[in-house]
């Protein structure tokens, strides 16, 4: 259900990156999102496009990449990403990793015309 | 057509409310306490239960999420601890421009311990940081014992596990042990404690953690 926010976040900044590459169109934004991260793309490209209708950023489409999710370790800082939750820290063998706090959904890349 | 890279978190603005929130929680000492899980889990009664330990103990004080109604704040402060109700109307889960708006406000400004507690909701919330000290995931007998890993980002961010209603263990096939288990399948640093908020049972545990988090900060 957090997915309008999520799309209402996009669109803001969507519109923000189409002001800043005028007079180029914005065309794509390419998202990496961590199998954790909750959200459901088809429904924040549903939100998106909803809001998109009828401003600069009508038609710019959202490419999605799936990743595995980014963790830490408390004791020696170093990350690493994984599939299934690491029961120890590959780096220094000490510590339980944690998942990092946030960056659960990135945006990578732009594309403009 | 050119791609420019960029690099940006979406809930990055979520992010800078809650650096802030934290920023505030630490100059003032306070521990907060993030209680996630499902609706009708026991997040409510977990900190009335609290409330009455708090007294003559900690300042404490309590912020309830809810999409409608002010019922749980209202039950947190018959309890009492003071409370003030966040009403996220078609919003399912808690962010921290929410908290950050609310930390002035008579009822939070001196407390030692904040319980926030969440929308109830197994997924949305733990997407948002809130600025907390560590987030608390409740679970309860009647869910069933494998949500954990049904639901591991709320699992993975968290703490503690409560295990809570632990009063109808027999009337169910819920396992405590398998419940820890599949926990720890998805979260291997999870601490657990079980206890039924009607009885009273396994409470010490959780105020003992309260305590360890106090002592800590």
């Amino acid at each position: 259900m957090h997915e309008l926010g999520v799309a209402s976040a996009l669109y803001e900044w969507a519109l923000s990156q189409s002001r800043q590459v005028e007079p180029r169109r914005l065309l794509s934004i390419e998202l990496e999102q961590d199998s954790l991260s909750g959200l459901n793309a088809d429904s924040v490209d549903f939100g998106f496009r909803a809001l998109a209708t009828g401003t600069e950023v009508e038609g710019v489409r959202l490419e999605w990449h799936e990743v595995s999710p980014t963790y830490v370790c408390p004791r020696c800082s170093e990350t690493s990403t994984s599939s299934a939750a690491p029961q120890g820290c590959l780096h220094c063998g000490g510590a339980v990793p944690r998942l990092a706090r946030t960056d659960s959904l990135r945006v990578l890349s732009i594309e403009v015309e | 057509m050119t791609r420019l890279a960029v690099e940006k978190k979406v809930l990055s603005k979520n992010d800078e409310f809650a650096a802030l929130v934290r920023d505030r929680f630490r100059e003032r000492g306070t521990v907060a306490i993030n209680i996630l899980g499902s609706p009708g889990s026991g997040k409510t009664s977990l900190v009335e239960r609290t409330a009455a330990w708090t007294r003559g103990r900690v300042p404490a004080a309590a912020l309830s999420g809810d999409q409608a109604t002010d019922n749980d704040a209202r039950r947190i402060r018959e309890a009492g601890l003071p409370a003030l109700q966040i009403t996220t109307g078609n919003e399912c889960h808690l962010n921290a421009e929410r908290i950050l708006a609310v930390l002035d406000a008579p009822e939070v400004r001196n407390a030692r311990l904040l319980l926030i507690e969440n929308v109830g909701n197994l997924i949305c919330p733990a997407a948002y940081d809130l600025g907390e000290d560590a987030k608390v995931a409740v679970l309860s007998v009647p869910e069933g014992d494998d949500k954990p890993e049904k639901y591991p980002a709320l699992f993975q961010r968290a703490e503690l596990l409560v295990i809570n209603k632990i009063d109808m263990l027999a009337l169910t096939d819920f396992s405590v042990d398998r419940a820890v288990a599949h926990a720890r399948s998805v979260a291997p640093h999870l601490d657990a404690v079980a206890l039924s908020t009607r009885t009273g049972e396994g409470l010490t545990l959780w105020f003992q953690w309260i305590e360890n988090r106090l002592a800590r900060t």
